[in-house]
């Protein structure tokens, strides 16, 4: 080369864009702000869904940002001035109980690919991982009881949404259709007026019980049928009680 | 314009797209310097890499082909003894890199080495030119080396990046400044292994001068650029030194170098220290100003008091020359430049008898053959007309009466030998103002000049202006003013060379001595020091301006236009919006305040903004327009 000084001149553009750019990474990263919003059910051995509330304080744009949790990884290709975005992070928890999620990190290689800048957001927040559902079906257990009324997912018809019926009874087709609140039937539910789970006179382990336990809240709930919990010297009772607090009782069993 | 305004809100290319503007700026240096053979291979490739319908031959055709126009560039210019040559090894690398990228872009698969490419393909190119255009050049390749890498990223309209790129620069800016001078500098000699340029420009100067009837053509082609540093010399002492000529035919005056020995140099005066930028002409030669006093090794003095390097400049020449203006010059043969056959001049040797048998002083004799010149009514024409081949001197003076510096300067000269004044012709530059920009002047070919020196006994050779004794000045008919012409012209193009020269010298000629110059300024000057600090500051602080105008200049997207553009029909009839409004909240308030429904607006403003469907941006302009009418 003849002149050393272009070579020197590209050698200290390249340095000095290099450096700037790394104040730009750290300003793309800088106005975010996290906030987690909600979560599925969690259960152990499972995965769950959890979400967070992804704002940009700022007036100008953010770009290329990857936002990490444990193993999953969300991508947002940019987060537009002074808007938010909700990213939905999915993960599974190996035991029942109390689960912390301490805090995710996001990455990001904006404006040049080479240094990756990163920042920490701490969520702090506490989920309730419930048994992990298993054992024989609730519809196995009352078989013997079945009368010729039918199956337990056999369905009679709808009726009238009444005052504090469970919201996962509303019949959603007649709502579309007619604006109508109308509630779901089955013909069991009509049969069997409650039922009754004692934790201490279940066989089994305790994990055991509690996975059995978790499985026939689930399903008793899902079928809308009334029943009690005994556990711990404590009478759950559905009809008083939200299912998620008798789950919970479950977790922390 | 929508054009423009098209390709500024254009979203990210493909890479593909991206990678190949890329490669196109980096290749565009080495056309330049490649072989015709490969060049043909370049444009050949490209509508190959172009053509739709593919075959699994392909990249055999085009390595064949491109191997063979590589083979017959070089096989026809080099051999292999020339191999330690850089130019050949660079050349040769440069061939093979782009017929490797026009194969790898052939197939259509990105690879590693093809995104590495362009960069390879800019850091050949350094070895090729040394010019500050190359300096502009290669910042701008490299400032569009970092827009595609930031587009990538960014995934926005070109605008956008296009901002964020110009700030990236501007904040880069002052640590480059930093970096630059402070960096440490390699102290061993400057390599001299580049290219020497294959074409130099020969100028009109010549040693020997002719006298004949052939048109002068000027031009505007800088011959040298000269930097004073104690300010420019009066305009009259702008005479460049190229040679000083002795008759020895009719009509051709020529160096003679022995002539010149026994001249004493005396009375010095006024010393101007200067640095000569020389243009490549091929030839040893310099144009020290007045006389040269102090040159650079490897310059040698002449004995006509001119400056010559040791070998041809084939490369453009920086240079430190000292001469001083006022002096004496002693011959101590002055007899020597006496010689002339008056029967080459009969009418010139007629009219001017009675002035040489005078018994005026040389002096006197001296004014009063000026005052001829003057009386012959002679015009400044550099395309004469009307003269006698045959007889110049003669014709020129008494029938044709016009031409240029050669003519006026060889009929003094001759003029002033008839009545026995010893006389010579020096020919060289005669600069002028115009071509000055503070201490910095340009010498172009058009300032080629001639001029006349007689000795006078008490002074010894002393300068004369002929050509100043001019009638008038004939304007070529029908001559077209040309652009270079013009003074605005002129006025810019000097301005340009000046900050070129500048540049030229700061930073491409920035070495070590300079940077220690600045070290030991800094250290021992505290003015210094301060001026140094405060324009660093002032730097930052332009820089950090700058970076805010870019970040706020201009609108994001067509959509924002839009929007800016009914605020401001909304602002006409004083609704404004407030800083933390919402748009929906702004428009509602507006509805109610004019009365008017502005429902399809909002509406309209709403799919664009939020729906994941492409809204329809004219309808939307359409709902402005039809607002705009309403409200008149």
């Amino acid at each position: 080369m003849h002149n050393y000084n272009i070579v020197y001149i590209m050698m200290f553009f390249l340095v000095s864009v290099a450096l700037v750019s790394t104040f730009f990474g750290v300003l793309n990263l800088y106005p975010l702000q996290a906030e987690f919003l909600n979560h599925s059910q969690f259960f152990a051995a499972s995965r769950g869904k959890f979400s967070l509330l992804i704002t940009n304080d700022e007036n100008f744009n953010l770009y290329d940002l990857h936002f990490f949790f444990e193993d999953s990884k969300v991508s947002l290709e940019s987060l537009e001035a002074l808007s938010s975005k909700v990213i939905e992070f999915e993960t599974s928890v190996e035991h029942r109980g109390v689960y912390q999620l301490d805090s995710c990190h996001v990455e990001s290689l904006f404006p040049l690919i080479h240094e990756k800048k990163s920042r920490n957001f701490s969520i702090d927040k506490h989920i309730v991982v419930y048994p992990k559902p298993d054992g024989i079906s609730l519809m196995k257990v009352v078989s013997h009881q079945r009368h010729q009324s039918g199956d337990i997912s056999d369905f009679k018809g709808i009726t009238r949404f009444e005052d504090g019926e469970n919201l996962s009874a509303i019949h959603w087709p007649s709502l579309a259709k007619n604006d109508t609140l109308m509630s779901k039937r089955f013909i069991f539910s009509q049969t069997i007026k409650k039922l009754k789970f004692n934790f201490s006179q279940m066989n089994g382990n305790t994990e055991e019980k509690l996975s059995q336990l978790t499985k026939w809240v689930l399903e008793a709930s899902e079928f809308h049928l009334d029943f009690t919990l005994e556990i711990a010297g404590e009478t759950l009772d559905s009809t008083k009680d939200d299912v998620d607090a008798i789950l919970t009782k479950l977790a922390l069993y | 314009m929508q054009f423009l305004r098209n390709l500024l809100y254009t979203r990210r290319p493909s890479l593909q797209m991206l990678l190949d503007a890329a490669i196109v700026l980096s290749i565009v240096p080495h056309l330049f310097v490649l072989k015709s053979f490969t060049i043909a291979y370049l444009f050949f490739s490209l509508w190959f890499i172009l053509k739709k319908n593919k075959s699994k031959y392909d990249s055999l055709v085009l390595f064949t082909i491109g191997g063979l126009s590589i083979v017959l560039s070089f096989f026809s210019t080099y051999n292999f003894s020339d191999f330690s040559r850089m130019q050949f090894f660079v050349s040769l690398i440069s061939s093979l890199l782009i017929l490797a990228v026009t194969l790898q872009r052939a197939t259509g698969i990105i690879n590693v080495y093809l995104k590495i490419s362009p960069i390879m393909l800019l850091m050949l190119s350094f070895f090729f030119f040394d010019t500050i255009e190359m300096l502009f050049y290669s910042l701008f390749v490299f400032f569009i080396f970092i827009l595609i890498s930031i587009w990538l990223k960014m995934r926005t309209s070109l605008i956008d990046v296009l901002k964020f790129n110009f700030a990236l620069f501007l904040l880069s800016l002052p640590l480059v400044v930093i970096l630059f001078i402070s960096f440490p500098r390699i102290s061993f000699k400057k390599a001299d292994f580049g290219f020497r340029s294959d074409r130099y420009s020969s100028n009109v100067y010549s040693k020997n001068m002719n006298v004949s009837d052939l048109p002068f053509k000027p031009s505007s082609q800088v011959v040298m650029e000269v930097f004073f540093e104690d300010g420019i010399p009066d305009e009259k002492d702008l005479y460049f030194r190229g040679s000083t000529l002795f008759l020895s035919e009719k009509f051709q005056w020529k160096e003679n170098n022995n002539l010149y020995m026994k001249e004493q140099i005396r009375n010095l005066k006024g010393k101007v220290t200067y640095t000569v930028v020389q243009n490549p002409h091929g030839e040893k030669w310099l144009y020290p100003i007045g006389l040269p006093v102090t040159f650079p090794q490897k310059v040698f003095l002449q004995n006509d008091h001119t400056l010559e390097t040791e070998k041809p400049i084939y490369q453009q020449k920086r240079l430190k020359l000292g001469s001083v203006l006022q002096y004496s010059l002693f011959s101590g043969n002055p007899e020597s430049y006496m010689k002339y056959n008056a029967q080459d001049y009969p009418k010139t040797f007629n009219a001017l008898e009675k002035l040489k048998d005078s018994s005026l002083s040389l002096e006197e004799k001296a004014s009063k053959l000026l005052e001829f010149f003057q009386k012959q009514k002679i015009a400044y024409s550099i395309n004469p007309k009307g003269l006698d081949p045959k007889n110049i001197i003669d014709s020129f003076l008494f029938d044709a009466k016009n031409g240029y510096c050669t003519h006026f300067s060889s009929s003094f000269a001759i003029a002033a030998r008839i009545i026995g004044i010893p006389s010579r012709v020096v020919s060289g530059y005669k600069a002028n103002y115009e071509s000055r920009v503070e201490n910095y002047l340009l010498v172009k070919q058009k300032d080629a000049h001639a001029w006349v020196e007689l000795y006078l006994p008490k002074k010894g050779w002393v300068r004369f202006e002929p050509t100043a004794t001019h009638y008038r000045v004939i304007e070529e008919a029908n001559k077209k003013r040309t652009l270079e012409e013009s003074k605005l012209f002129q006025s810019i193009n000097n301005q340009y060379m000046y900050m070129k020269y500048l540049i030229t010298n700061w930073v491409l000629g920035f070495d070590r001595l300079k940077q220690m110059k600045i070290l030991e300024s800094l250290l021992n000057d505290t003015f210094y020091l301060l001026k140094f600090t405060a324009s660093i500051i002032a730097l930052v602080l332009v820089c950090i301006v700058l970076f805010q105008v870019i970040r706020s200049w201009g609108a994001k997207s067509k959509l924002d236009l839009a929007v800016k553009s009914l605020l401001k029909i909304l602002s006409r009839k004083k609704i404004h919006k407030e800083k933390n409004e919402s748009m929906e909240k702004f428009l509602n308030r507006a509805e109610s305040k004019l009365n008017l429904s502005l429902y399809k607006l909002i509406e309209s403003y709403h799919i664009l903004k939020y729906s994941k469907e492409k809204g329809n941006l004219e309808q939307f302009n359409e709902e402005i327009k039809r607002l705009k009418k309403q409200l008149r």
